[in-house]
Order: C-alpha cells, then sequence, then structure tokens
C-alpha cells in the first residue's frame, strides 16, 4: 500500500508517461537555446523572450487542439484554412458598416466558425467514413478558397480592445496570449486526464476494437476532437486577427504543417493512443523558437521552411520506430 | 472445496451449422467453487459451447439455467449481468494505457464531482489485483508488463463486477513454467471466493493439477464427466481420440526418393527449439502440435517469413539462407498458410490471376504476361483440381473454402514447386473437398514431391501422412513411422 | 449472390464517368462559347498534358497503396533547378534538363525509402518533403538570381511547345505516349500485373515471392522521374522555372486519379479510369475559368470535388457491403 501513496501525486496528474518523449525534448531545447544564444546572444535578451512567447502560442494553442484529434488515430490538416475563415469572420463583423459588435460575441462567433468547420469534418469522417487525411486535405482547400473569397480585401480592425487582446501584456513581461496559451492548454490536460471523455479518447487510440467491446462511443467520441481542433483553430484566427489588427485570405497558409509538426515531435504517436500534452508544451517551444533563432543567427527565410519540414520527417521517423519497437517486443 | 450447490447447468444443447451438426445434445453441470476442466480436440465443439454460454451464438435446443433461473441470452452483454465471463486467448488490451485503465476499459471511477478518480480507481485496482494475489502497480503500462502480467490483469478486467462463471480458454498457452503456477493460484483465490470456473486447456499435467472434474468433448457430443481424480491421462486421451476418417482409402505405397530437405538445428527465439527433421521426395511429414507447440512458428520460418536465430537448412543438400519468401520460392519451395484469406490468396482477384500469382514470370517471354498462356495454365489446375466455380474468370471471393485452399494449392503446382509446406490444409473445409486435397498431396508424391504439413487433426495425420513429428513448446518430442503409432500416442506425447 | 466477375464491374463505372464528361462539356460550352475557342482547347489541351502525365504516374503507385503529395513542390524545384544550370550556370539546355529530371527521380527515391523501410505514413512524410522541396525551389532561385521565376526561353522549348506534327502538339504527343506505355505496362505486362497483386493484397504477393518493398520503392522512384517530365513540360509549356509552379498542382492531380476509380485502399484502377478522370477536372476547372471565375473559387471547388469523389465511393461501397 505504501508503494502507491508516494507517487500518488504524480501518478495521479501524470504528466510524465513512463516513455514520454518530453525529457528528450527539454534536453533538445535546452541545447538548441544554447547554441542559438552563443551565435546570437540577442537570443536570450528579454526583447526577444517577449516577442517569441508571443508568437508561438498561436500554433501551440492549435496544436491542443490537434492533439485530441490525432490521439483518437486520426488527422486534421485543415486547421490553416479554419484560422483563415475565423480570422476573416471577426473582422468582418468590425467592419459592418458603423454597428457595434460587442468584443465577447465576436470572439464567440471566431470560435463557433473554426467548431462548425470542425463540426464537417467530423461529420464527413464519421457518419460518411471518409478517410480523415483526404476530408481535411478537402475541407482545407474548400475553406481556404473561402477565405480567399471573403478576404479579397483586407479587413481592418480598429476596436483597441480586440487588438489588445493579442498583443497585451500583463505585468509588463508577460504576453497576454501566452496565458491564453497556458490556459488553454491546462483545462484540455485536465480535460483529457479527468473526465471520461478524455479517457475514451486515449482509449480509441490505443485500441479501437477495444474500446468498443468495452462500450465506448467511438464515433461521437471522434466528432468532437474534429470540433475541438476546428475551435481551436478558430482561436488561433482571432488572435491573429487582432495581433495583425487585420484580416486576409491567406492566414493560416501552411499553419497545419508547424502544428501537425508540433504534436508528432511532442511524441503525439500518429498510432494513436499515446503522448500528452506536456509534450506539447515543449514542442511548441522548441518549433516557436526555431524561426526565430534562425532568423536571427542570420539564416535566409527559405531554409527555414526546409528545416520544419526536416523536423517532421525525422519526427515521424523516430515515432515509427518507437511503434515498432513495441509491436517487436510485443510479438 | 466445490459446493453441492448448482451453479450452471446447461441442458441438452445442440446447434445446428450449414451442414454441420456443432453440438448434439451436450449436457454440463458446474458448482460453486468449482474448477471444471474442459477438454476435445479442435472442432470438438468447445468453443461452441462457450459462444453458447457467452451468449455470442443464439441458443437453439437446450436450456441454461443459472442459479436456478433460465437465461436466454440474445447478445453477449446479457451474459456479463448474469456474471458470465469468457477470457479469450487474444488479449484485447490498450497497450499504450496503465494497468488500472484496462481493467476499467470503458469505465472510469468518479469522486463526487464526476471527474475521474485515479486516487480511487488505483486503490479499487489494487484491491482487485491483491485478491488475485498479485502485486503489479496499477500505475504500470501495459505494454510493460509480461505475458504473465497481462494476464493477471485481463483477469481482474473480468471479473471486476459480479461474476458467477469464468471461463478461461487456454490460458497458459503464452506462459511459461512460474508464471503458470502463479495462474493457478489466482484461480484457486477465485474459486475460494466461490467463483465457479471452466478451464479449457490442453494441457494434461494441468488440468490434473488444477481441475475438480473434467469432461471431454468429442465431434459435439459428451464423452466423458468425472471427477478429476477418477481417471487418468490414458483414459481421456483415449476419449479425446479414436475416430477415423469417415471416408476410408488405402494410403498409395510410394517409393520415398533421396532427400530433399533438411532442418539442422533451427531455432527461433524461446519459441522454436533446436528443431531438426529431413524430408524425401514422394514423402508426406505431418507435424503434429497442440497449442503453442511452435509449428505454425516453424514454418514461418521455413518459408523465410521468420528468420531463425539459429540454424541450418538444406535444400537438395544445397546449404540455404532463407532470408524472404522470395528466395524460398526460388528453390523450389511452395507455401499453403493457415489463414487463405488474409494470406492464401488475394480475394479481390479472380481464380486465374490467383493461380499464375506465383509464376508471374513464367507467363510468357520477357515483359508481357501472356493472357493466352495464363488461361491455359488456370483452365488446366482449375480441371484437375476439380475446382467448382463458373469459370477461371470468378473472383476469389465468390468461391467456397474449399475451393478457395484449392486455388491456393493450384498456385504453388503450377510453380511446380518440389517441397510444399502446408499450414492447416484441411481447416474449415467441407469433406468433400478434404478428399480432393488428400488425392492431390498423394498424386504430387507420386511425382517425387515432398510434403510438409501442419494439421491438428489425427484423423488425417493417420491417414494420409507417412511420418509424424510431435512438437510441445517449442521442441521435437516424437517422431513417428505413422504405420506404428495410433492417435493415442500421439496426442499423449503431444500434450504435457 | 452470383459470382461477381471482375470485368462487369469496371465498365459501367467508365461509362458512367465518360457521360459526366460530355455533359460537362456541353454544358461549358453553353455557358460561354469562348470555351471551345481554339485557344482556350489549346490551354485546356496544355493543363491536359501536364496533369495527365502526373495523373498517369501516381496510377501504378496508388494502386500499390503508395501515396506521394509531394510531385508538385518537386516540379517547382526541379524547374527551378534547370533554369538556373541553363542560365546563371550556363550549362548545355538538354544537360540541364537531364540534370533535372535525375534529381527529380532521386527525390521520388528518397521518399520511397523512407516510406518503406520506416514503414512511414506515405502522406505524411511525403507532406514533410513538400515543405522542404517548397523552401529549397525558393532557395535555389533566391540564391543564385534573386527572383522566384526564372526566365528559360530557348528556340529549342518553344518549337517543342508549339509546334506540331501531324495537327498535334507534341507536349500532347508526351501525354499520348504515356498513356500507351502506362496502359501497356500495367494491363499486358508481368510488372504490371505484380503491381495489381501488391495494391490486392501486400502479405499474399510476399508470400508469392514479391519483393514487395523493392517494387514499391521503385514505384516511388518512378514517380519522381515522371515528376521531373513535368517539369520539363512546364517549363517548355510557359517559358519559366518558377518555385510556384508545382503548388497548384497536387490536388487536381489526385481528384482526378481518385475520380478515375483508384481507391485509396488500393488493388484497382485503370489508365482509362485516370485518363477520363483527368479530361473531367481538367474540363471543369478549365471551364470555371473561362465563366470568369474567380481564382480562390476554383480552389474551393477543388477541395470540394475532391470530398464529394471521396464520399460518394464510400457510400457506394457501403451500400455494396450491406447487401
Amino acid at each position: 500500500m505504501n508503494e502507491i501513496k508516494k507517487n500518488d501525486f504524480l501518478n495521479t496528474i501524470n504528466p510524465f508517461n513512463k516513455n514520454s518523449m518530453t525529457p528528450t525534448l527539454l534536453i533538445v531545447y535546452a541545447f538548441m537555446v544554447l547554441i542559438f544564444s552563443l551565435i546570437n546572444p540577442l537570443f536570450i535578451s528579454l526583447a526577444n523572450i517577449k516577442s517569441i512567447m508571443a508568437n508561438l502560442t498561436i500554433s501551440g494553442i492549435m496544436a491542443v487542439g490537434l492533439t485530441t484529434v490525432i490521439l483518437t488515430g486520426n488527422f486534421d490538416i485543415s486547421v490553416g484554412s479554419i484560422l483563415g475563415v475565423s480570422a476573416i469572420v471577426c473582422a468582418k463583423l468590425y467592419n459592418i458598416g458603423d454597428t457595434y459588435i460587442p468584443l465577447p460575441f465576436v470572439i464567440l462567433a471566431g470560435i463557433a466558425a473554426g467548431a462548425a468547420i470542425g463540426a464537417i469534418n467530423g461529420f464527413l469522417v464519421t457518419v460518411v467514413g471518409i478517410n480523415s487525411i483526404i476530408t481535411t486535405l478537402g475541407t482545407l482547400a474548400v475553406f481556404r478558397g473561402l477565405a480567399y473569397l471573403y478576404g479579397t480585401e483586407t479587413a481592418q480592425i480598429y476596436y483597441k480592445p480586440y487588438v489588445v487582446m493579442g498583443r497585451g501584456y500583463i505585468f509588463k513581461y508577460i504576453p497576454l496570449t501566452l496565458v491564453y496559451f497556458i490556459a488553454i492548454l491546462v483545462v484540455m490536460y485536465l480535460v483529457l486526464r479527468f473526465t471520461k471523455f478524455g479517457r475514451n479518447i486515449y482509449q480509441i487510440g490505443a485500441n479501437s476494437q477495444a474500446a468498443r467491446l468495452a462500450g465506448v462511443s467511438i464515433k461521437r467520441t471522434t466528432f468532437y476532437t474534429f470540433v475541438i481542433s476546428g475551435a481551436t483553430a478558430g482561436i488561433g484566427g482571432i488572435l491573429l486577427s487582432s495581433q495583425l489588427a487585420f484580416a486576409q485570405g491567406e492566414f493560416g497558409l501552411g499553419y497545419e504543417f508547424k502544428i501537425l509538426t508540433i504534436c508528432v515531435l511532442a511524441g503525439i504517436s500518429l498510432a494513436g493512443g499515446r503522448g500528452t500534452l506536456v509534450g506539447v508544451l515543449v514542442a511548441t517551444l522548441i518549433l516557436g523558437s526555431i524561426a526565430n533563432g534562425l532568423s536571427l543567427s542570420k539564416v535566409p527565410i527559405e531554409w527555414r521552411d526546409a528545416f520544419e519540414g526536416l523536423i517532421l520527417i525525422i519526427a515521424i521517423m523516430v515515432d515509427s520506430v518507437r511503434v515498432r519497437r513495441r509491436a517487436l517486443l510485443r510479438a | 472445496m466445490p459446493d453441492n450447490e448448482i451453479v450452471l447447468e446447461m441442458s441438452h444443447i445442440s446447434k445446428n451449422f450449414p451442414g454441420v451438426l456443432a453440438l448434439d445434445d451436450v449436457s454440463i453441470s458446474l458448482h460453486k467453487g468449482e474448477i471444471l476442466g474442459l477438454l476435445g480436440e479442435n472442432g470438438a465443439g468447445k468453443s461452441t459451447l462457450i459462444k453458447i454460454l457467452s451468449g455470442a451464438y443464439s441458443l437453439e435446443k437446450g436450456k441454461i439455467i443459472i442459479d436456478g433461473i433460465e437465461h436466454k441470452f440474445s447478445g453477449p452483454h446479457e451474459s456479463l449481468s448474469a456474471g458470465i465471463r469468457v477470457i479469450y486467448q487474444e488479449l484485447t488490451s490498450f497497450e499504450p494505457l496503465t494497468v488500472l485503465e484496462n481493467i476499467f476499459a470503458g469505465e472510469v471511477v468518479t469522486n463526487k464531482a464526476g471527474f475521474v478518480s485515479w486516487r480511487k480507481m488505483a486503490a479499487e485496482a489494487k484491491k482487485m489485483l491483491a485478491n488475485l494475489g498479485s502485486d503489479i502497480n496499477p500505475f504500470t503500462l501495459m505494454e510493460n508488463l509480461n505475458v504473465a502480467g497481462k494476464q493477471v490483469v485481463e483477469i481482474a478486467k473480468a471479473i471486476h463486477g459480479n461474476v458467477k462463471i469464468l471461463v478461461m480458454d487456454e490460458p497458459t498457452s503464452a506462459l511459461d513454467e512460474k508464471d503458470v503456477n502463479i495462474l493457478y493460484s489466482v484461480i484457486r483465490k477465485l474459486r475460494d471466493q466461490g467463483v465457479a470456473i471452466i478451464y479449457i486447456s490442453h494441457r494434461m499435467e494441468e488440468i490434473f493439477q488444477i481441475t475438480d472434474r473434467v469432461i471431454v468433448l468429442r465431434d459435439g457430443k459428451k464423452v466423458g464427466d468425472s471427477k478429476t481424480s477418477d481417471t487418468n491421462k490414458s483414459d481421456l486421451v483415449n476419449l479425446i481420440v479414436g475416430r477415423e476418417l469417415s471416408e476410408q482409402y488405402p494410403k498409395r505405397d510410394i517409393k520415398k526418393g533421396k532427400v530433399i530437405f533438411e532442418v539442422k538445428n533451427l531455432s527461433y527465439l524461446n519459441k522454436v527449439k533446436n528443431v531438426s527433421l529431413s524430408l524425401c521426395e514422394g514423402e508426406i511429414v505431418a507435424f503434429f502440435g497442440l497449442l503453442g507447440a511452435g509449428t505454425h512458428q516453424l514454418f514461418s520460418i521455413l518459408f523465410g517469413d521468420k528468420k531463425a536465430t539459429s540454424g541450418e537448412i538444406y535444400v537438395e543438400g544445397k546449404k540455404l539462407k532463407i532470408s524472404s519468401p522470395n528466395i524460398a520460392k526460388k528453390n523450389g519451395l511452395g507455401y499453403i498458410p493457415i489463414d487463405r484469406k488474409e494470406e492464401g490468396i488475394a480475394i479481390v482477384m479472380d481464380i486465374k490471376q490467383n493461380i499464375t500469382s506465383s509464376n508471374i514470370e513464367q507467363i510468357g517471354n520477357g515483359f508481357i504476361l501472356n493472357r493466352k498462356i495464363e488461361k491455359e495454365h488456370a483452365y488446366k489446375w482449375f480441371n484437375v483440381l476439380n475446382i467448382k466455380a463458373p469459370s477461371i474468370d470468378t473472383m476469389a471471393s465468390s468461391l467456397s473454402g474449399g475451393n478457395q485452399q484449392k486455388v491456393v494449392v493450384a498456385k504453388w503446382l503450377e510453380k511446380n514447386s518440389k517441397i510444399l509446406l502446408m499450414n492447416e490444409p484441411t481447416r474449415g473445409i467441407d469433406v468433400g473437398s478434404k478428399a480432393e486435397i488428400y488425392l492431390i498431396a498423394e498424386d504430387l508424391c507420386e511425382k517425387g514431391v515432398g510434403v510438409l504439413m501442419v494439421s491438428s487433426e489425427l484423423p488425417e495425420i493417420m491417414a494420409i501422412s507417412d511420418r509424424v513429428i510431435v512438437m510441445r513448446d517449442g521442441g521435437i518430442v516424437g517422431e513417428f513411422v505413422t504405420k506404428e503409432t495410433s492417435q493415442e500416442e500421439l496426442m499423449h506425447i503431444a500434450s504435457a | 449472390m452470383q459470382p461477381k466477375t471482375k470485368k462487369s464491374f469496371k465498365l459501367t463505372d467508365t461509362y458512367i464517368l465518360l457521360v459526366i464528361l460530355v455533359v460537362l462539356f456541353a454544358f461549358f460550352s453553353l455557358a460561354n462559347k469562348q470555351f471551345i475557342a481554339y485557344n482556350n482547347i489549346s490551354t485546356m489541351l496544355k493543363n491536359m498534358v501536364l496533369t495527365g502525365v502526373l495523373a498517369l504516374g501516381l496510377t501504378p503507385l496508388m494502386i500499390a497503396r503508395g501515396l506521394d503529395i509531394s510531385f508538385g513542390n518537386s516540379i517547382s524545384f526541379t524547374s527551378v533547378v534547370m533554369a538556373v544550370l541553363f542560365t546563371v550556370g550556363g550549362l548545355n539546355l538538354w544537360l540541364s534538363l537531364l540534370i533535372g529530371v535525375l534529381v527529380a527521380t532521386l527525390i521520388g527515391f528518397i521518399n520511397g525509402l523512407l516510406i518503406e523501410k520506416f514503414d512511414l505514413i506515405p502522406i505524411i512524410l511525403t507532406l514533410g518533403t513538400m515543405a522542404i522541396l517548397q523552401a529549397l525551389a525558393l532557395v535555389v532561385a533566391n540564391t543564385f538570381t534573386q527572383t522566384y521565376s526564372i526566365l528559360m526561353l530557348t528556340d529549342q522549348l518553344y518549337y517543342f511547345a508549339t509546334r506540331t506534327f501531324l495537327k498535334i502538339p507534341y507536349p500532347l504527343f508526351i501525354l499520348i505516349i504515356f498513356v500507351a506505355i502506362f496502359w501497356f505496362v500495367l494491363t499486358k505486362t508481368k510488372v504490371g500485373r505484380t503491381i495489381y497483386l501488391i495494391g490486392a493484397n501486400p502479405k499474399v504477393a510476399y508470400l508469392c515471392g514479391v519483393k514487395v518493398t523493392k517494387v514499391k520503392i521503385l514505384l516511388y522512384t518512378f514517380m519522381g522521374f515522371v515528376a521531373g517530365i513535368g517539369a520539363v513540360l512546364i517549363v517548355s509549356l510557359t517559358g519559366v522555372g518558377m518555385s510556384y509552379h508545382g503548388a497548384k498542382l497536387s490536388l487536381p492531380t489526385l481528384s482526378a486519379v481518385l475520380l478515375g476509380g483508384i481507391s485509396l485502399m488500393g488493388g484497382s484502377g485503370s489508365v482509362w479510369g485516370t485518363l477520363i478522370g483527368v479530361l473531367i477536372v481538367t474540363v471543369i476547372f478549365n471551364g470555371l475559368s473561362v465563366l470568369n471565375v474567380p481564382s480562390y473559387y476554383i480552389q474551393l471547388f477543388q477541395g470540394l470535388a475532391l470530398i464529394i469523389i471521396v464520399a460518394a465511393y464510400e457510400i457506394r461501397n457501403k451500400r455494396a457491403q450491406a447487401f
């Protein structure tokens, strides 16, 4: 009995799964910070850190949402387009003649737009039964098209409180967006860990047959994960348009890639059922800092994308090796 | 000690499937706190009986009475509420998740606020595991447990909630000796708590160590029902086997040729241990082994699907490293897999395409696939093997099991294999097709082909093989000339 | 249930697609006379050739249960490389083209190697390759020329793009040759049968002695080669090597292939189906642009088309299984 009590708290919240990627990631991150700061000490200047933090949070929030989808063994590569649509929805709401739309309503609209598209994804995957990769590839294009359609002229946002939402700081040094990120991360962590819904997600990914036999409603749970992913992408749209004070059709172009990379890097296995949000936190830090670090190191902008592509490939290879090793041991 | 109170009565159960009477008026009774062994060959009716008990199959004739109340289950979930739990061989577990989540699969234990309480779940899980005599930490990840540990967790999962009757199907097939003892203590603890247990196993040693009573099924009928202490291994073996092939035909006397295949000291992890054998032209050598004996693994290795960890293989005197099926094929081996739908034929292709699938290189000159030649070759085997289908363009998915198997055989005949590995070649096939396949095998032998055959049907082995090799726990425990042995002797040696 | 033969199944599909093609063609012709103007037909043919060649390259790969979505960006990168070699590097035209094709082939090989040896999900890996290639295209273009679009106008290429032989433009010849070769290989050769076998059931193919891994890597490599040819085509048809050439190609090509009856599950598909799929896709998108539908609508339609196609096949499969 004593054996459990000792680790009880840690076990209950379980931030670090025994086979977690997180320790490795932390080491990688520390290493990375070291190298970048040696190349250019500005990297660890306060101003730069503030800048990094303010920017990585959008990816982070969206990665939190995408995590739930990947945990069930699906994919969602339409999140970039969802961000675009949501950003435009919000910006447009501030441009309807002289009508004043209260801030909470706009926020709600942005999230709802994202959730609605997520619901469409969820419907196509669970009810119609299309492979999630192809489905979201399709919705990626459809909604990117829509974003371009309605975002041909950039829609400016002059409403100050909205802009402050994305650009503001508390206690002078901590970006508001970081607060949102941490808050959303913590809430989702709690949901995944302490609700039946959250556990169902893990079980579906771990073994969908067993989950079905045990009475878990696979369709319903999967559907909701897509809605969540869409909603977080919606939040991303709100924040991006807030930070930049405008919105246009290109917003979010290519984001899905970065966010997928964050998730895979974080140890959210593409096979499903494995990985925690703590890894997502560290992975977000890593990917958020890379772009910044590379630019401070005077690496040309095009190499950065190549770098991120390389990281994705390495991450999925590592993921595959981990999964294969387990399967081999099981045989 | 078995209570006198009867917890389960299955009386006069009969079950018909198209073409086959799986169960014929079987009655069994089970007492509280009793461990009942259920024995019988493959196809004897054990799993049908259990599936009826669990509600997976519908009850046609007969009654199921639990604690005096008659039940008619329309599905497995109903049997669960009646207190019946079945643990099958294939473990369905959530590998990346913790032990306690596996035990509570699908449910969670919540605290007052409705949130998952890991503390409560762990405490309950710990209690259940302790009841089984296990000290596994509930927070251990399932994938970090060994097979024995997973077994215990599976049992804990099965018994949580109200359980009256626990059925265990070959629970020790993947366990080694010390783990088996752990399992025994778990089972005995359950028995002491009044749970009635049906224990299906082919391992005689276990039957005599753990069961109170034993029932033997054969060909769908109950042929034995006695207290374990009142019987012995030979008697049981005699009850399990002891029937002849319904169609008798004299085995042809085929002259053996030279040695074409030899295996020396082949090992693979702990699944195949130091196996050596030799095969001559015109011989049919059967491999008999019960669950876990290693026969299937051996054949996978011989055909290059798995790589041996040590040992040598010689084909026609030449030492070979069979590292892939491609090499095996090139050296004259053919393989009829145990799972014909997944590994034997391509279901979406038609008969002629399947027949030529191992021999594509020979169908025409150069790069071109000569359709005319393909049709000719396909027709040849279509007729020779008497494949019953409208034409060679019929899709494989429309064929019966027996005809599908003939297509698989044709595939290797087309390739002129000299050494044919057949893994349970007549499993799930109707009687008529079975006979045809035996004749085909003998025809092959007359032409000088050597056949190695895994089979779990003793009558079949007795009827068509020249020699029998018995395996147990990965190693060879006996080698006989078929004419000089008996089904009883084979079964006796194969079971521990 | 009546035993099914394969032929009856395929024919009805193709007929339905043909009907759809004719209907669409008629619709667009009626909607705007410009649709059947000589200029437009010539544009359509150019698009058709490019999409067609790529779709044909994808066909055997997808039949064998493979997938590659990086070919578009491979074309971008390769076309930039060719242009740079020719203009900045001063290399002979044919050498530049050859090197480009080799590079593209190598990329295909790397894709195949990683996917097969590490057992990766094809679409995710090629997503990664896609990003790297896009970036590399920009890098090369910027490093050597400070633009992202490099003129590569030569007489030979122009000649190739515009002259005709028996009234058929040369590029179209390439497509015709491709169709002929692919049709021949897939239906008449042993290699083709092997590809279908792998798609039908990789494990069965493996146990029949097929070297599945090797064949699949070969198919990925070949797709790379096809992308290289695509780069040559695009450079001759447009006269530039541009870092953004390929990005818009992936989705329509994929839609064309899926429309033509290639299942994501593998094992089925044919050259004719793909061809009709390409025709339909070309007609739709060209028709839309003639109707002056803005380009973002087109992307919207591309996505919609993909979803509808896959959904339609999925629903049909479900209904068939229900019986």
